[in-house]
């Protein structure tokens, strides 16, 4: 009787998992329908939580004001002197293009998005966004942030949708290092940091140098920025190097976020 | 169902909404403090094991529905912790703060880790290292330091008294 009961015990305690394995559909649709539920609270909860924040926000800053005015008035000066140069370096890049024939690619087209809750789990990287599939969001869209890549759409409920950011352990980006044009392939890892793998053992590697997605791979487009260089190694295996790298979005602070409608998107779509 | 198992439900899906909507908002990195986990130790210093258990596995499927992580996994980790803080409740006075304090660190402790190691059993490229002990480490003191400011709260909302075994209501103070 006892080892009925355990064995009963035991079968209810594995069942999760043998759904999770066999019925992902499954999965999918509960998760969707527990999220479509939970939505609206979650929504109200961030915008009570951002009013008080931003209450909390001016009521310091005023303290501030004057010195950052100060500041503010010198940035102004510098950007103003540095927009000068960067016109003149459109222009000019403008001018080089024509000349090459080169295509221009497609502007991307984004929908904004804030961030609305975080995963309940310590050891995965997702976050929940107040819009979904009626407002043009679908599965495998790249997000960014105003610092850089932060993940894509994994899954698009009618009014939000989970977003599995870099970090992750299932995330995977191809990538270049902007200086030397060195392919790799950028991991989470499950922590703060990314590591960037299968880099040639030639590679011109440094520390400091910026890695940006390399448009490979089909869902991430070309040129958004991902990290910085902090660290070089080489893989055990002696056949490749691979870099440590930290991400220019501040994934713990996450509060607002763009998706890219994307050309790639477009055409995986009509395949 | 009876009143008690609704309330104790409810407060449950409440205490998931408040960890995902609001407290996710005061984290310190990536270490946030588990009110999942709190609410479920509160539960196993009060009612008695096998209604725990579960409510431990009620709370694992809804959080395994709530995350974006492989399915179960919250689950499984959420019963095996259950059972190791039975143990400890079994052994000693499930009324002392301190045995509540530190019986919570280990039950937040040991489910992370179980749920790390089952992750890394699962996602090839998740790699159990120092960083995952520190994490849970932080992340189990975090929570079993807010024991004596939550536990109150959710004996008021809960309106319960805590269950005593026969031998208990015999014992000097």
């Amino acid at each position: 009787m006892r080892f009925k009961q355990f064995l009963f015990f035991l079968l209810l305690i594995l069942t999760p998992l043998f759904v999770g394995i066999y019925s992902p559909g499954t999965v999918r649709f509960g998760r969707d329908m527990v999220f479509s539920l939970f939505q609206p609270f979650l929504q109200a909860t961030h915008q009570t939580v951002s009013w008080f924040s931003d209450q909390k926000n001016s009521l310091f800053e005023m303290f501030q004001l004057r010195e950052n005015n100060q500041k503010l008035l010198e940035q102004v000066q510098i950007l103003k002197q540095e927009l000068v140069v960067f016109k003149e370096m459109k222009t000019e890049n403008e001018r080089l293009k024509r000349l090459l024939d080169f295509k221009q690619a497609s502007e991307w087209k984004t929908v904004s998005a804030q961030v609305i809750a975080r995963d309940l789990s310590h050891w995965s990287y997702y976050v929940m966004i107040n819009k979904g599939s009626s407002d043009g969001i679908q599965s495998e869209m790249p997000v960014a942030s105003g610092e850089g890549l932060v993940g894509k759409v994994v899954s698009v409920a009618p009014h939000s949708a989970r977003v599995i950011l870099l970090i992750d352990s299932d995330s995977r980006v191809s990538a270049l290092l902007q200086e030397t044009r060195d392919v790799g392939l950028v991991e989470g890892m499950g922590e703060s940091f990314l590591k960037m793998t299968y880099l040639d053992l030639t590679a011109q590697v440094q520390v400091g140098q910026t890695v940006i997605s390399s448009g490979l791979g089909g869902v991430y487009p070309k040129g958004i920025p991902i990290g910085k260089v902090i660290q070089i190694g080489e893989e055990k295996d002696k056949l490749s190097l691979y870099a440590m790298v930290q991400p220019f979005s501040s994934f713990s602070k996450l509060e607002e976020v763009l998706c890219l409608k994307t050309d790639i998107l477009k055409r995986s779509k009509e395949t | 169902m009876s009143r008690v198992n609704w309330k104790i439900l409810l407060a449950m899906v409440v205490v998931l909404w408040f960890q995902m909507g609001v407290l996710s908002l005061f984290s310190f990195g990536t270490i946030i403090f588990d009110f999942s986990l709190l609410y479920l130790a509160f539960l196993s210093f009060t009612f008695e094991y096998r209604r725990v258990l579960i409510f431990a596995f009620v709370a694992g499927c809804l959080k395994d529905l709530l995350t974006g992580a492989f399915f179960g996994l919250e689950t499984v980790s959420l019963i095996c912790g259950t059972l190791l803080l039975r143990q400890i409740i079994a052994q000693f006075d499930r009324r002392d703060e301190w045995v509540q304090g530190w019986g919570t660190f280990l039950f937040a402790f040991f489910t992370l880790l179980v749920h790390a190691g089952l992750l890394a059993l699962v996602q090839e490229r998740y790699v159990l290292n120092v960083s995952t002990w520190f994490k849970s480490v932080l992340i189990a003191g975090g929570t079993s330091v807010l024991v004596i400011f939550i536990f109150p709260i959710f004996k008021r909302l809960l309106e319960t008294q805590s269950a005593l075994k026969q031998y208990e209501l015999f014992k000097a103070n």
